[in-house]
């Protein structure tokens, strides 16, 4: 048996509706502040977007914030009543997106987000053929458990098909780095 | 006209132009297959190799190489989730979960069968209407392609599903990205924070890449597995790629109808397959028998978005050849190569060179067959890519995410906009807000801002009355009430025994 209020995904949905509507209001409330610094032409269209985003949002905030309260009684009563049973998720549920985001915990967010910073920096400070062979080594070492011998084939693999595809042959730009220049 | 047709087949099937056609054809197929690398990038690479060339060897090069792009833009969306090209994002709504559930032999022949129908009917639309069009394109003004961008908006609707409110929050917001950079009006730089790399704008690359690819890729980090998953009897089978391409070949009515939205919006110089992508989506969960199963593995869904993206490409080269005007990116760099290969765009191309424009016709139907017959030779090895490890997977895939962003405008700054919507995609994934209208309106910002000011200044407010603008009036009113009423009819529906997930199309 599980009660409801313990599936994030059902119990936080409103709430993180409720936020992100109100968020885009203040968003689109700034946005509106700052059409004001520009001239009358160029502020006439994105005032008619900003005021319609406004009023959505905050339409959109209000309806969900009236309906929580209202069945807020409601669903006190159905607590103390006795919790109900949720249906485990089938496989294809499990394998979609929402249920993934909801349901990895904070370790894995941290990690995962840790990971593609690292990536993001290295990129920036040595240039993305020294990164990605970096990532590629240190990510499937530590981060997939691989055994170092496999690591190091994939990431000098994946180098010299990024090298041969965009500097050797195609010559497309690709991010060079602060330090390096490469 | 059928002489010209003739003497242009006979010149592309030349072996030194055929040699020609399928290098460009290896070079588009593996630029498509990258993120970012769009058609306009490989053609502006390509254009210089063009000189001294005889001009339908210059054409099979290009051409060959463009209309390519379209196409293995496709896979990786099909496969892997990201878009490789932004007008193949439709083909991850539904091609990605196919692929989720093992059906991704299936989801590849059916695209690729849609791509290949679709092609041969825009190089067709091409070339019947190539002496007839000018007419009307030259009868439609900015007021009727503001009433367009319009109309192309109010799809939201449909691709919103049950989340209309949501779905009209998401294109404020994607008019509010579109609406960052230099007005072009008065030139003030509007919401760029002093910074100059916003001043052109936000790029759609990047945009596009992050909010499909970006989310798919941390979703694969966070679960650790294969992209797919379940098992079924189709996997890494031909007898699921046939059951695709006899898929694509069961809704040819669909594919005729969203591959004539593609030519027609692709005729519509500056609107292009972004946006063409999206309406004929629409168009497709509108007329589906199973709207609820868009986004979630329709195959319909990915049929029409296969269809869509290869037919845009005859339709943006009537402009082109008729009047010089692009209809987008890529044909704006193939302008370069008329004036290369010697040639001028407009009368020239329809009467004393009609056999040149007939043989870019044969190219473009030749290329996609030869590209959908080698992508259907390579769907054993792409298939058994997804059952790899999604670790395995995740360093190529972020790789393929930065540089396919960074190519928008070579700044590192494309990356942080990709890195800001791939949040938004989860965000969006996580809460179950639609992703669709928010891209949808990214696209169309810019040009119904233009429009609507180029209206204004020609026209006054009498614009609205223009008839061409009229009836597009009461096609969106009509769409408006369809769509309204569909969603009203969808949620009073009785409750089935499970709950089935909130119908949409993040």
């Amino acid at each position: 048996m599980t009660n409801p209020s313990s599936s994030p995904s059902l119990n936080t949905s409103a709430r993180a509706d409720i936020v992100i509507a109100f968020t885009v209001a203040v968003v689109m409330v700034l946005a509106l502040i700052g059409t004001f610094e520009w001239p009358a032409k160029a502020a006439i269209f994105p005032r008619v977007v900003i005021v319609a985003g406004i009023v959505f949002s905050l339409g959109l905030g209000v309806v969900l914030v009236w309906k929580r309260l209202r069945h807020a009684t409601a669903h006190q009563r159905d607590a103390t009543v006795g919790s109900h049973s949720v249906p485990a998720p089938s496989d294809s549920q499990t394998d979609e997106a929402e249920y993934v985001f909801a349901t990895a915990g904070p370790r894995a967010w941290t990690k995962a987000l840790l990971w593609i910073a690292f990536f993001l920096v290295v990129t920036a400070v040595t240039g993305i053929f020294v990164s990605s062979g970096l990532f590629a080594l240190l990510y499937l070492r530590f981060g997939a458990g691989k055994s170092w011998r496999f690591s190091l084939i994939y990431s000098a693999v994946l180098s010299i098909c990024l090298l041969a595809m965009f500097r050797w042959l195609l010559y497309i730009p690709t991010p060079l780095g602060i330090l390096t220049g490469f | 006209m059928l002489e010209a047709i003739a003497s242009g087949l006979a010149a592309v099937l030349q072996p030194a132009t055929l040699a020609i056609m399928l290098l460009g054809i290896l070079i588009g197929f593996l630029v498509g297959i990258l993120p970012g690398l769009g058609g306009a990038v490989t053609l502006a690479i390509m254009l210089p190799f063009t000189f001294g060339m005889e001009p339908v060897q210059g054409f099979a090069f290009l051409l060959g190489m463009w209309v390519v792009t379209s196409t293995t833009g496709d896979l990786t969306s099909v496969l892997f989730g990201v878009p490789g090209e932004a007008t193949s994002a439709a083909a991850v709504m539904d091609g990605y979960p196919l692929t989720r559930k093992g059906q991704g032999g299936r989801a590849l022949g059916a695209v690729l069968t849609s791509s290949a129908m679709g092609a041969i009917f825009g190089a067709v639309v091409l070339a019947l209407s190539i002496t007839l069009i000018r007419p009307v394109v030259l009868a439609l003004g900015a007021p009727e392609f503001f009433a367009l961008t319009v109309l192309g908006l109010t799809f939201v609707i449909t691709l919103a599903g049950k989340h209309l409110i949501k779905g009209f929050i998401m294109v404020s917001l994607g008019l509010l990205v579109a609406l960052v950079g230099v007005d072009p009006e008065v030139g003030v730089p509007r919401f760029t924070f002093g910074q100059l790399y916003l001043w052109e704008g936000i790029s759609l690359i990047p945009v596009v890449v992050g909010l499909f690819g970006g989310s798919e890729i941390l979703q694969l980090m966070l679960s650790k597995t294969s992209i797919a998953k379940a098992s079924s009897p189709d996997q890494n089978k031909l007898n699921g790629t046939g059951r695709g391409v006899l898929d694509a070949l069961r809704h040819w009515n669909l594919v005729l109808r969203t591959a004539g939205i593609g030519a027609l919006i692709g005729m519509l110089p500056g609107l292009g397959g972004s946006v063409a992508q999206w309406i004929a989506y629409g168009h497709a969960k509108q007329t589906s028998k199973n709207p609820d199963e868009f986004g979630k593995g329709a195959i319909d869904g990915l049929i029409a978005a296969g269809a869509t993206n290869n037919a845009k490409d005859g339709g943006s080269l009537i402009p082109t050849i008729a009047f010089g005007i692009p209809g987008g990116a890529a044909t704006a760099v193939l302008l370069g190569g008329f004036m290369i290969l010697g040639l001028t765009p407009g009368k020239e191309m329809l009467t004393t060179r009609l056999d040149v424009t007939m043989s870019m016709v044969w190219i473009a139907i030749i290329s996609n067959l030869v590209a959908v017959g080698l992508a259907l030779l390579f769907i054993r090895p792409l298939m058994k890519l997804t059952k790899l490890q999604g670790p395995v997977l995740i360093p190529a895939l972020v790789l393929l995410l930065v540089i396919g962003s960074y190519t928008a405008t070579n700044s590192f700054a494309d990356v942080l906009v990709m890195v800001a919507a791939s949040a938004v995609g989860v965000v969006c994934l996580r809460w179950d807000w639609p992703r669709v209208p928010f891209l949808l309106a990214v696209v169309l910002g810019g040009f119904a801002e233009g429009y609507l000011n180029l209206s204004n200044s020609i026209f006054g407010a009498e614009w609205v009355t223009r008839p061409i603008v009229l009836g597009i009036g009461v096609v969106i009113l009509a769409s408006i009430v369809y769509g309204v009423r569909t969603n009203r009819r969808s949620k009073s529906a009785p409750v089935q025994e499970l709950p089935a997930p909130a119908q949409k199309v993040n």
